[in-house]
């Protein structure tokens, strides 16, 4: 059971494509971090997601065969959108009933009492707490609603790292008490790593990677060796990122054939930082039609 | 078996809906302050109305009519009348004007914002995402904010009509409202809803509160202009014509939007569109024609019995009158406010599609 399926997905605001041939699935259950840089696209695909926007081409589903924003997908699609907006003129007590009121399931207790925990009063003005109280208010707000999918845009790009902390301590607090899949955009890598099982890295409009994280880290080796022998692992993996420093050569290569050993280099499990950056700074060059990697050839050379 | 299965697979309560008492609940939160400040400005504009009409002087106003001093009597007391009620129409003067431009300010600081705020703050990503749906959730809010324009202005069209009804009878008031068929309560509202839904639309499509503002306020003036500009022509084109007496108003258009009172001229009760010079036959005069007219019918010196129509007669001139029958009256407001009616539609549904549309 996938929570979202896209295939082939596209959306052009006049005549530029934000999104293209977008394809990727999202199980159930897991909690799914979409990493690019600016402009990648990646506000774009959540606001398809939501039902904010309607893709220009290609097909999007939810929950196995729900179109996004429809009554289904609305009712089990929890969202934080970029910088968490809210009335700023209501009240905290008034914000939550409005909540309360547009949505047919909404646990007020939930929010009260997680509000009671950060210490943010209901007759406090929304337009007055901190960015960090705010993003909570609309993180409480969504998962009040009792999402089976929650979608948050950027949570953190306006948070101190102690309210990042604390954000999403609670986004996996809500995950771990059952039943909650996550889709959430980053660019705090730190943090996407100590959350995420599953990795989406977009690049102008594409899908670079995607899949469980534990696969994409067992799918990729750091190699240490000669310089002089980059070309004898090209012919054996996809090189995706290359450092040099004279005659000493580290490699980020994508193992299709894990039981070839290359004598002299020293092979390693990347991290999760290492393989994002690595997609990313290979988005920089002309972008694959498809999520599915090139042949084996070395992308960028230093 | 089939059927059990899969309502057994479907998420419970998967059909039930957001109700209508909970989104209109909503949209009060969320738009209280305006709402209220409608409320206060309805009530401010009546409050205003009653006071002028409670302070104008009606035993004037009646002796004036009595006498016939508003359709050219010469009894001496109509200069007494005159004077005492020419402060009154002065204040009602100003009520009119400040009720005349309200659907226009309902349409910029009502309308205008109501879409295009949520955009430029970003808010809609949090509405538009709640079970209840954008579409739903923004006709909600629309209708709300129509139900409270349509009935508070409507009420202030009654107050009007009501306070203009004397004025009227006095013929001392143009304002396109003959007192016999008074549709105040329910032009004003056509033109205030109009306006809210201009301004929903402009606010969807622009996403900017000032910006939105700014063009809904040319949209409406324009709209406004267009209407006096070709309403005329239009309410004479339904109406019919007549030679007339003199008006007692001079030349052109000064017995406007009048109820007629010369039996001689159209039907009685008919409402005067327009008064003008031409040849017996209709036909249009020259500017030295009509400089010869007014130097004959309008002389500083003329004798106390100088009858104007025998004058044109013998010049082959005539006074001709537009009017509109009263029984034409009611379909004329319908057919005019149908047009209204579907531009207020096509504006909400646009609005509404052009938000749908992401």
């Amino acid at each position: 059971m996938t929570v979202l399926e896209a295939q082939d997905l596209g959306k052009r605001f006049g005549r530029t494509w934000a999104l293209r041939e977008c394809s990727l699935s999202i199980p159930k259950g897991c909690t799914a971090a979409l990493v690019g840089p600016n402009g990648a696209g990646k506000t774009t695909l959540i606001n398809c997601v939501v039902g904010l926007s309607q893709p220009t081409e290609g097909s999007l589903r939810v929950f196995g065969d729900v179109a996004p924003g429809s009554h289904q997908a609305l009712r089990s699609i929890g969202f934080v959108a970029q910088d968490a907006p809210l009335y700023g003129h209501l009240r905290v007590g008034a914000m939550i009933e409005v909540a309360e009121r547009l949505n047919q399931s909404f646990d007020v207790s939930l929010v009260q009492r997680r509000l009671q925990e950060l210490g943010i009063r209901s007759d406090h003005r929304v337009g007055s707490l901190s960015g960090g109280q705010h993003a909570q208010l609309a993180l409480s707000l969504a998962l009040a609603r009792g999402p089976e999918l929650l979608v948050l845009d950027e949570p953190l790009a306006r948070l101190d790292p102690l309210a990042r902390h604390q954000f999403m301590a609670e986004v996996m607090a809500a995950v771990a008490d059952g039943g909650l899949s996550v889709l959430f955009s980053s660019h705090v890598i730190a943090e996407l790593e100590r959350v995420a099982d599953h990795l989406i890295v977009l690049s102008h409009g594409s899908v670079r990677v995607a899949g469980a994280v534990d696969d994409l880290l067992a799918g990729h080796r750091i190699l240490e060796g000669p310089a002089a022998d980059i070309d004898v692992v090209g012919r054996h993996h996809q090189v995706l990122d290359v450092e040099s420093a004279g005659r000493f050569a580290r490699l980020l290569v994508r193992s299709e054939s894990p039981g070839v050993e290359l004598s002299n280099w020293e092979s390693a499990v990347p991290s999760v930082e290492e393989l994002v950056l690595a997609y990313l700074k290979e988005g920089e060059a002309p972008a694959s039609p498809r999520a599915e990697v090139p042949p084996l050839q070395i992308v960028k050379t230093p | 078996m089939t059927a059990t299965l899969a309502s057994l697979a479907a998420p419970p309560n998967i059909k039930s809906r957001v109700l209508l008492r909970d989104v209109v609940r909503a949209t009060w939160v969320l738009h209280r302050t305006m709402f209220v400040s409608v409320f206060l400005v309805m009530v401010g504009a009546g409050a205003a109305i009653l006071v002028g009409h409670a302070s104008s002087s009606r035993t004037s106003l009646s002796g004036f009519i009595q006498h016939g001093c508003a359709f050219g009597a010469q009894v001496g007391a109509c200069d007494r009348y005159r004077k005492a009620i020419a402060s009154d129409v002065v204040v009602f003067h100003g009520i009119v004007i400040a009720i005349s431009v309200l659907p226009i300010l309902i349409g910029v600081f009502v309308g205008a914002p109501l879409l295009s705020r949520e955009r430029e703050s970003g808010t809609f990503r949090f509405a538009w995402t709640q079970e209840v749906g954008r579409s739903r959730l923004t006709w909600v809010q629309l209708a709300a904010v129509v139900a409270i324009v349509a009935v508070g202005t409507s009420a202030l069209g009654a107050l009007l009509g009501s306070y203009s009804h004397g004025l009227e009878m006095a013929n001392l008031d143009s304002r396109w409202e003959p007192g016999l068929f008074d549709a105040t309560w329910l032009t004003l509202p056509a033109f205030s809803v109009l306006a809210v839904a201009t301004g929903a639309l402009v606010g969807a499509a622009i996403g900017r509160v000032v910006a939105a503002m700014a063009v809904t306020a040319a949209v409406l003036a324009g709209l406004v202009l267009g209407f006096f500009l070709f309403l005329e022509h239009l309410v004479i084109g339904v109406g019919g014509l007549a030679t007339s007496r003199l008006s007692p108003y001079g030349l052109g258009v000064g017995s406007l939007g009048l109820p007629s009172a010369d039996a001689s001229s159209s039907p009685q009760g008919s409402w005067l569109i327009r008064g003008w010079f031409g040849s017996v036959d209709g036909g249009a005069i020259s500017a030295a024609a009509r400089r010869t007219i007014e130097g004959g019918v309008y002389a500083n010196n003329l004798p106390v019995d100088f009858d104007p129509t025998q004058w044109l007669t013998i010049h082959h001139f005539a006074y001709w009158v537009a009017y509109q029958p009263s029984s034409s009256f009611w379909p004329f407001q319908i057919a005019l406010l149908v047009p209204l009616a579907l531009l207020t539609a096509a504006a909400s549904l646009v609005a509404v599609h052009h938000l749908r549309r992401g």
